[in-house]
This record gives C-alpha cells, structure tokens and sequence, in this order.
C-alpha cells in the first residue's frame, strides 16, 4: 500500500520475487544455448545471433503462460496466490524480454542491409507483412500494458477501466499464437514446437474453465433471498474465524461477510486497488486484508487505516435464526456499520 | 483460526508455514521453463554444415568475372568462389572494377558442400593478364524443381541454418543488397544439390520475384554446369 508515487515500493519479497525471475531467466537462455550446442555442435551449430533470438523468443512465450496461468491458479489453490502479489513485475519482465528477442531479430535479420532494419523484417518487398509483423503487434499490446502496469495508471483510470485495458493480455497471447504458428511451425519440422505451443493452449484454457466454472457454480449456489430482500448467507459458526464467507447478489455483486471473534461484517469483495477477491484474505491487524497485494480496510466502515485514503462499499448484516444475511444494497463507500454477533437472533 | 497457514502479504515476514510451498511451487515453475527450453533447444533442425570462419582471412588469385554473380575464378583451377560484401550486399567497387582482370582478393571463407564464397575484404589487382577464359557451359536440360529460394550467403555460412519462414526477411533484404540466391534439392537418391538463381535469360534475379525467397516453390528452368556451380535459368517461379 502506499500514499505517495514511487516508481517501485520496494519490499524483501519482491526483491527475492525479481531475483529469483531473472535467475530463471537467465538460466532458461543457458539451458537453451548448452542444449542447442549439444545437440547441434560446433562447427555445425546454429548461428549464434539465431540462437539467442530463439532463446528470447521462446522464454518470453513461456513468461506470458505463466503470466497467465497465475490468476487462475490463484483462484483455484489461493495458497499459490504469493505467486500473483508480483505479477506485474513478471508482466514486465515478459515486455521486457520480449523486446530483446525483436531487437535481436530487427538487429540480425533486418540489419547489415540497404534498408531501414525494423521495416526490412516487418514489411515484404510487395507491401505484404508476414508473421514477424503480428508478433511486432503483441509487442505493442505488452509495451501499452507495461507503461501502464503502475499503481500511477491504476489510480487514474480506475480499477474497472484499467483492469479491462489490461486483459488485453489475452489479446498479445492470440498474436503470439499466430506469430508462432506462422513463423515457427512453417520454419521447423519437430513435434516439438506444436506440442509445447498446444500444451500451453490446453493448460492455460483448462485452468481458466475450470476456474470460471467454480466461480460460477458458487455464485449460483448463493442467492438465496428471503422474504424481503435480504440475502442468506449461512450458519455464522461455519465462517472460519478472522476469514470471510462470499455471496454473489442478484445484481452479480459479491459480498465478504467477515468473521472476527464473534463479530459479523460485510464488505464489497473487490478491493479498490486492483479489484482483488477481498473475500479470500483474512483479518490481520483487525483489518480484512486482501489477498492480492495486502490492501487492508477496517471491517466496520469499509476505510483503508490512516494515512491511506481506499474505501470500499459495506453492507447491513442481521442474524435471523441462526443464520447470517445480507442486505443487498451496498451502503457509499467508507459508510460505518454496526457488526452483529453470531449470537444475535437466537443462533445455534 | 482456519488451520491455513495464512494468506501471503507481500509486505509482511512470510509465514513460516508457507515456506516449503513457496519453495515447492518456484522449484515446480523452475523446473517447468527449464524443461521446456531444453526440449524447445533439442527441438531445432539441424542447422547445416555451413562455415563462416572469421578467425582469419583467406587470399585466393584468380580472375573475377560477373555473369550475373561477381565470382573469382582461381588460377588453381578449382570451382568459382562467389564474391560479396561485408553485410548484406554484393562485392565493394574495387572488385566490379577488376571485372575481367586477374586479381587477389582477400576476406573471410564461407563455405558449405564444397561451395565456397568470400566475404572481401581487401582487393588487389593480380599480375596476370586476366584475358578471357574459356567458360563453357554444358547443359543439364529442363527440369522442375521443388525448393525453397535462399540467399547464398547466410545458407552457406553466415547465418545458420539459413533458410525457412522465420529467415525470409533476412534472405529478401540479402538478395536485394546484392548477394546471389540459390536453390538446394536432393535428389532420389538423397544427394544434395545447389544451384545459383537467374533469370531465363541469365540476368541476376528480379526484384519482383523476391517474394517469393524462403517459400516452398517449384522452379522451372534450364540447368547448365559453369565454373564447378550448377545454375538454374529459371523460366517460371511458382508457389
């Protein structure tokens, strides 16, 4: 959390986070070059310039899967979500890399010529373009989503507009898919490349069905309204202590009904800093604290503790035998509730 | 408590249960790259027996002569050794000037299958008359050639393996700097051959065809023999 603008708030985690990302980055381009070398030794190896192209290439291919293997993996096994709290660092390291692969390209393919080096490899001779220019494509979309990766860029366009803007991931991952499949998969012969590049495709479409699916499924199984209105949201006893419940409403918006001690509170499951699944944090410091990035917001008004300024959308909770509810209707962002015991109401 | 070992808070200590999750998920996410870099490297074709030794320069005598490729034919008799620039272009002036006149040209070998070229970097004018030379080509006939249109000089050498899609712009930008284009094939028998690429008529390859470099193509043309090459004479072009 922060209340200034720095380029990166630095933390030991996401130190160790960088280090270990560019260890594996540049251990996956020696473990390319060692094996191209075995496989292909000197004095009949592969180029020197194509190996490292095809090194870059692939990892940055690798770093978008695992970019995007993150959030549902994060969703299906929230233990792993340590591995999301830095995800924008990775998405840069994959801008980054990526870009490296088509400075090389442009540098080796394009250079040493009579013509200008970016547009000889983007542009034929006939006017047509050819898969390097799709793969220049998806550089774009990570250039824009890079530039625009700091909480600079989240606070001004607002979580929803930025968050969409950012899904454009799933754009530069079907650019890369055609890059490869257009470039690579005509160039080379081997199994290989088109069982790495479905592989990627199966996992990373299974993880996000299965995960949709859950998420659905569980939506589904929580609107039960009662007679007037109010939502139901279960045995309070079977909330864990200092852990949420989360119910969808009518309207699609989810809801955390947070337990502390035996004090009930409902707060707006989105975080305000990067619409993060509040509900599948915990309280630490009497705040419920998300999941994503550590956002805190005092369970009974919804407000980030002094000197941060988020607030978040609370709701009215009423225990009726035995069982918790939920009002529907989202009180202004930072508005004071009172927390109801679980005891309230005749409970169990 | 819930009996987890707590959420991961980027700014707080780890919690000590978490530990050997971390450590077994990286490992797993570790081990996952490196694989599959290992399998992307053991993945690629085998890139040729092509040689680019600059580790030193070469200088070899001969006559340089230029239809439609410059080329130095040496005084030893053996096959032509094409000529070219440092980069992606043809030979520097010196050498167009010495068309026809007996020379020493100095530059790094590039060669492959017996195939050689000179990157130049040095020309001097020989003491040889460099009067005209008996060239005669013998005819191969008409064939159609299934194959893919390269640039001599990376598919020789200098930028391995040389050929297929993810090499096109390189091998366009190479042929229309001036370094000459071949064709490669095997025959039923499995022996590779080489052929340098000109028009019907003889002429250096037109720019327009050069869209058609490092597609699979069928060639039509006329084969000869000239100066230890094969050379296509190519009547059509065709994806």
């Amino acid at each position: 959390m922060s209340v200034q603008y720095r380029a990166v708030n630095w933390t030991r985690h996401k130190v160790v986070y960088d280090l270990v990302l560019a260890g594996a980055c540049v251990a996956f381009v020696g473990v390319f070059m060692v094996m191209s070398m075995v496989v292909h030794p000197p004095p009949n190896e592969v180029s020197p310039p194509i190996l490292v192209m095809r090194a870059l290439g692939t990892l940055a291919i690798v770093l978008l899967h695992v970019v995007l293997a993150i959030g549902p993996l994060a969703r299906l096994w929230p233990r792993t979500t340590f591995l999301l709290a830095n995800r924008r660092h990775l998405g840069v390291a994959t801008f980054l890399v990526a870009g490296l692969h088509a400075f090389v390209v442009y540098g080796f393919y394009g250079g040493f010529g009579v013509e200008n080096p970016v547009l000889a490899v983007l542009v034929r001779p006939d006017g047509s373009v050819g898969f390097e220019f799709v793969g220049f494509l998806a550089l774009l979309v990570l250039l824009v989503m890079a530039a625009t990766s700091h909480d600079f860029w989240l606070a001004l366009l607002g979580h929803g507009v930025w968050k969409a803007m950012h899904m454009a991931v799933y754009v530069a991952y079907a650019l890369v898919v055609a890059h490869v499949v257009f470039g690579v998969l005509r160039s080379e012969k081997s199994l290989v490349f088109p069982l790495l590049l479905l592989g990627g495709a199966l996992v990373l479409g299974g993880l996000h069905l299965v995960a949709g699916g859950r998420e659905w499924r569980r939506d589904a199984a929580s609107s039960d309204e009662s007679e007037d209105g109010w939502i139901d949201v279960g045995d309070p006893h079977e909330i864990p202590d200092k852990r949420a419940r989360v119910v969808c409403l009518g309207s699609g918006n989810r809801v955390a009904v947070f337990r502390d001690g035996d004090r009930l509170s409902a707060l707006s499951n989105v975080c305000a800093h990067q619409g993060g699944p509040l509900g599948e944090g915990e309280i630490l410091d009497g705040c419920a604290t998300c999941p994503w990035h550590g956002y805190q917001y005092h369970t009974e008004n919804g407000q980030s503790p002094p000197p941060y300024t988020e607030k978040i959308p609370t709701y009215e909770l009423r225990v009726r035998g035995g069982r918790v509810e939920v009002n529907p209707r989202p009180n202004e962002p930072g508005t004071p509730t009172t927390p109801v015991s679980i005891t309230e109401g005749g409970a169990s | 408590m819930s009996g987890r070992p707590g959420i991961y808070v980027i700014y707080r200590p780890l919690p000590a249960a978490m530990l050997t999750l971390v450590l077994a998920a990286v490992g797993a996410l570790a081990g996952l790259m490196l694989g599959t870099a290992a399998a992307a490297a053991l993945g690629q074709r085998d890139p040729g027996t092509g040689v680019w030794d600059t580790s030193s320069a070469i200088t070899l005598s001969g006559t340089i002569v230029a239809e439609p490729y410059p080329m130095l034919l040496p005084d030893d008799g053996a096959a032509g050794v094409l000529l070219v620039g440092v980069g992606k272009v043809g030979p520097p002036q010196e050498v167009l000037d010495l068309i026809g006149s007996s020379a020493s040209v100095t530059g790094y070998r590039l060669e492959r299958d017996g195939m050689r070229m000179l990157e130049v970097q040095s020309t001097s004018a020989g003491e040889g008359s460099g009067g005209p030379i008996a060239r005669t080509p013998a005819d191969r006939g008409e064939h159609a050639i299934a194959t893919e249109i390269l640039d001599s000089k990376c598919y020789l050498g200098a930028m391995k393996p040389g050929s297929g899609e993810g090499h096109q712009a390189c091998a366009i930008l190479c042929v229309r700097g001036g370094i000459p284009p071949m064709i490669s094939w095997s025959d039923a028998a499995g022996v590779r051959h080489y052929a340098l690429l000109t028009t019907a008529g003889g002429e250096p390859m037109r720019d327009e065809d050069t869209s058609l470099i490092a597609e699979p193509v069928v060639v039509t043309g006329t084969l000869t023999a000239r100066d230890g090459w094969l050379w296509m004479a190519a009547d059509r072009i065709e994806r």
